[in-house]
């Protein structure tokens, strides 16, 4: 088969000329899919050419078709060959036919159009404008604790966090078990710190709370009532978490800012607890080599294409004041982050304004997550893997308000 | 049954090429045990697997098996508790002697030979009878020199060679790697039906993860010189070959994880 | 007659020195130019006993012996203390001109007038005939001394292949056999490779001082200069039996060692009859192994040339 694309608009349009059978089927399906992934979410097939159509040509169809579904896209075949027209009628799939062209499709191709085009799309949705904080667990790497400097959280529906805790019966059980873990909307996932391992995941459900005994925890209640959504636009490929994170300061105009990023990744820099801090007998700078034992760290950038959940405050300092727990960026000035990020197998989400209660809804149902990290910036000179870098996706952010009496501060 | 314990070598020491092929190896084999050695190349797999068989004496250490400290042994001596299976098909038998000579002295492993007739009708028989359980038809060309036959049949009889007399430790280095895919499936067939049938205790080193996950009953994964990673019972019965590919990945990982990286999470990892 | 009788025997005398570089050279895969010395070593010290009054047969017992003593010299060079295959033959050639020196006392011992083992055969042969001094072969007249030397040197011959042939193929010699071709392989089924290289090699200087043991009692003489070169001859008379016969088995390969070296001695003495210079024998022996060795690159590269030209025709 052959497939020729034009954007006209918000739709595409693609020509396709030869058999859909067997043999092209998975062709069929996973160029379709690359479109979706591209953020194409109206297509339209012109079929006069296509001469034959199979049942598993019909099965790769509704397979496109039920991805265009998930993101709340519209996919018609225009025009199709008297052959595909009789054996979509004779099988059930006559809506998706169409005589002609959609009357707000545009005579010519949108594409390369409007170079000055945003990358970014701002929203304004409903809730509070600005979230509590607290920091109920403030230990910094790497100093020895009992399990009286632990703190149990229940996360619910409101909690935003991250940390490093862990979900066991009790405290001391716990604290040989400490890992990174985010929480987005109360769902909570945690990275065993066991070489190897996937992460865990707790999620909130009816009268049950996922309850972590944290270490460490950054830890906001509240809403998010704005959002970001950003896509490639141009010569502007993908977009860097301190960018994001920057932009997030600026349009709350805040000192701190907590952010939770939905998107495709481009490449992911971070590393993991691999040894519980736990079991550190006494305060100590673990020096290298033997920081490799506590540690993982990504060596390249990691996970393209998949999709990534983060959760990560921002701050500007506060009056020359910076936090303990938030990590100065070596390539955006005045900037402090401290972001975790779980990565899931790609997941396509609809375009504008979407919620994220419904992403996190939708995420869970489908497969696992693949890791955890707590991600970092490495502008080593040469070697340096850069910052994390994401493709295209949804930013949903607030305000925190803080003084300086905050114990984020501290 | 067999102990490694902190075994080390160093080839080529102090000159550019100068390869740490063993670094600190220690290894407990038990009885009836058919371990797979999975590693990346130069990781020293195949060096162990010759430390154990004596085709070199290590720098450090001490190998045991059973009873015996065979540290100082040579090759020839272990034989008598080894049999060995090499990556290169020519390398198990003497290719100008006939299949029946060549599996002759195989049976007379480690034992005295004496100044009688190698070949007798006796042995004849009971050498066909036994290269018949190969199903490859050798039997009707016990006279024919060895070397006439393909990689995989000399392979085949190596391995039968190997485990004629039933050895302590049957030691298969990379065995199926010169073959073409089938032959090499085949050959792997034998392989777990004799280990199975004697009940004999192997090591395997291989390349081929699917083949450590489908025959032995242990996984040692090395990188560097060292085990990495040891997957055993109820970690082995669940493992699959895309977890010992994520394994592999972070070890070659660990090797970019250097002092400027450590500088990196000193500064960030908060 | 005489010519192709004298060949036959000092063939069949030589075929000791074949049948032994057949242990070293084909099976070991060693190229031990120790023979140059032990077949001198062979003949020097069985000189020297029979000159003492020593019984013949005694006498070429204990050349063997100190033939294979040599043989196994080389094998420790090379085993225990790694030197090159080369050097260690070279090294014990060498120490053996001077050992043969002082065995002899001289240079040159001739042996005129002395029992030699042929002794027994001539009575035999002589007591069937009646006392004649020449008996007649196919219409030849033939001396009964030299037919007796001829018969002596078949017997011993053809004793030799068969001790031979039945020890290859004994478990021992199975894995002497396989040591040259597979030291690896034969390390792996328990036999120290290094003591069959020692045992093989002196086997074979064994028999290659038989071999100058007899033929030093044929020719009337020990000489200190007789081994140089025998090596080459054996290798020669090696390639030319491999080439009549093939190597199908044990018993074939030894049977072509010894018609390679019957049919190398008679090609020998017809280029002398013909007026070849006896000093360029050497040379011309060299030529031949060397022609020998490369011919068959030489057929093959040639065959390529004309069947590739004829395919891309």
């Amino acid at each position: 088969m052959q497939f020729r694309q034009q954007e006209k608009g918000k739709y595409l349009l693609v020509h396709a000329s030869g058999r859909l059978d067997a043999s092209w089927a998975d062709h069929f399906s996973s160029t379709f899919k690359e479109y979706i992934r591209q953020g194409q979410h109206h297509i339209l097939l012109e079929a006069s050419e296509v001469s034959y159509l199979s049942s598993a040509g019909i099965r790769a169809l509704v397979q496109v078709v039920k991805s265009i579904m998930a993101v709340q896209g519209s996919f018609q075949i225009i025009r199709a060959s008297s052959f595909v027209h009789q054996t979509l009628q004779m099988t059930g799939f006559e809506s998706w036919l169409k005589a002609d062209f959609p009357d707000d499709l545009p005579a010519e191709d949108t594409e390369a159009q409007i170079p000055d085009e945003s990358p970014f799309e701002l929203y304004q949705l409903n809730g509070s404008t600005a979230m509590q904080l607290s920091v109920p667990a403030t230990w910094v790497p790497w100093k020895a604790f009992n399990s009286n400097n632990l703190s149990s959280i229940r996360f619910g529906h409101q909690d935003f966090a991250l940390g490093i805790g862990a979900p066991h019966q009790s405290d001391q059980d716990a604290s040989m078990h400490m890992g990174e873990f985010l929480v987005v909307g109360g769902n909570v996932i945690y990275q065993p710190p066991r070489e190897g391992d996937k992460p865990d995941f707790l999620l909130p459900e009816k009268a049950y709370l996922p309850e972590m005994h944290c270490l460490q925890a950054l830890h906001c209640t509240g809403d998010m009532p704005h959002l970001l959504r950003f896509s490639p636009k141009g010569n502007k490929t993908y977009f860097g978490l301190g960018e994001l994170a920057e932009k997030v300061l600026t349009e709350t105009g805040s000192a701190l800012a907590a952010f939770v990023i939905f998107a495709e990744i481009d490449g992911l820099v971070g590393s993991s607890i691999i040894q519980s801090p736990g079991l550190l007998k006494e305060d100590r700078i673990i020096p290298f080599p033997d920081i490799k034992e506590w540690l993982s760290f990504c060596g390249e950038r990691v996970f393209p294409r998949q999709q990534a959940l983060i959760f990560g405050m921002a701050s500007k300092g506060l009056d020359g004041k910076k936090s303990p727990l938030l990590a100065g960026s070596t390539m955006h000035k005045n900037l402090f982050l401290h972001a975790h990020a779980a990565v899931f197998p790609y997941l396509p989400i609809e375009s504008g304004v979407i919620k994220l209660k419904s992403v996190t809804e939708k995420l869970f149902k489908g497969p696992p997550p693949m890791a955890l990290l707590h991600l970092l910036e490495d502008s080593r000179p040469s070697t340096g893997l850069g910052e994390s870098t994401l493709i295209r996706g949804a930013c949903w952010y607030t305000a925190i308000n803080t003084n300086q009496e905050d114990t984020i501060w501290a | 049954m067999l102990n490694v314990n902190n075994l080390y070598k160093t080839f080529a020491p102090g000159t550019v090429n100068e390869v740490k092929a063993l670094i600190d190896v220690s290894l407990h084999i038990e009885e009836g045990c058919f371990t797979a050695v999975i590693g990346t190349n130069g990781s020293g797999k195949s060096t162990l697997l010759n430390a154990i068989a004596g085709s070199f004496k290590p720098d450090h250490g001490r190998i045991n098996l059973f009873e015996h400290n065979i540290t100082n042994w040579p090759e020839y001596k272990r034989a008598s508790l080894i049999g060995r299976v090499f990556q290169n098909p020519f390398a198990g038998t003497a290719a100008g002697m006939t299949i029946s000579e060549n599996i002759a002295l195989a049976m007379r492993r480690g034992k005295r030979r004496p100044l009688t007739a190698a070949i007798t009708s006796r042995i004849r028989d009971e050498i066909a009878e036994r290269v018949k359980t190969l199903k490859m038809g050798l039997e009707d060309r016990l006279d024919n020199p060895i070397g006439t036959l393909s990689g995989g049949q000399r392979q085949a009889l190596t391995l039968l060679m190997a485990s004629w007399l039933r050895p302590q430790l049957l030691l298969l280095d990379e065995h199926t790697a010169a073959l073409d895919p089938k032959t090499a499936a085949k050959v792997s067939e034998i392989t777990k039906e004799i280990i199975t049938r004697e009940k004999l205790t192997a090591m395997m080193v291989t390349h081929s993860m699917q083949q450590a996950v489908d025959l032995s009953d242990r996984i040692i994964m090395m990188h560097r010189g060292r085990i990495v990673e040891d997957l055993r019972d109820e970690m082995k019965a669940r493992v699959r070959i895309s977890d010992l590919m994520q394994t592999f990945e972070r070890v070659q990982k660990l090797d970019l994880f250097d002092q400027s990286v450590a500088e990196i999470l000193e500064q960030q990892f908060v | 007659m005489g010519i192709v009788l004298s060949a036959f025997t000092i063939g069949l005398i030589l075929a000791a020195l074949t049948m032994g570089m057949l242990i070293s050279f084909r099976m070991l895969r060693f190229t031990d130019i120790t023979v140059d010395g032990s077949l001198t070593l062979g003949a020097s010290v069985a000189a020297i006993t029979i000159i003492n009054g020593w019984s013949p047969w005694l006498a070429t017992l204990v050349a063997v012996f100190s033939g294979a003593f040599a043989g196994m010299l080389t094998g420790l060079l090379y085993t225990r203390f790694n030197i090159q295959m080369i050097l260690s033959g070279i090294l014990m050639m060498t120490a053996l001109y001077s050992v043969n020196l002082r065995v002899m006392g001289r240079s040159n011992i001739p042996l005129l007038d002395t029992k030699t083992v042929t002794g027994t055969t001539e009575t035999i042969i002589t007591g069937v005939t009646g006392g004649l001094s020449q008996i007649n072969i196919m219409g030849w007249p033939v001396s009964v001394s030299d037919f007796s030397v001829f018969v002596t040197a078949l017997v011993i011959c053809i004793i030799t292949a068969l001790l031979l042939k039945y020890f290859l193929l004994t478990h021992l010699g199975t894995a002497l056999r396989a040591t040259g071709s597979n030291p690896q392989m034969v390390r792996a089924q328990g036999i120290n490779h290094k003591s069959m290289t020692v045992l093989g090699l002196s086997l074979s200087n064994g028999l290659v001082a038989l071999s100058g043991a007899l033929l030093a009692q044929y020719q009337g003489f020990a000489d200190v200069q007789m081994g140089i070169g025998m090596m080459v001859w054996g290798l020669a008379s090696i390639i030319i039996g491999e080439a009549l016969v093939g190597t199908r088995s044990i018993g074939v390969t030894i049977t072509g060692a010894i018609l390679g070296t019957i049919f190398f001695r008679l090609l020998i003495a017809i280029a002398l009859r013909w007026g070849l210079n006896p000093n360029d024998l050497k040379l011309v022996t060299a030529l031949f192994v060397f022609i020998a060795l490369v011919a068959p690159i030489w057929v093959k590269s040639l065959r390529k040339t004309i069947w590739g030209g004829l395919k891309n025709a």
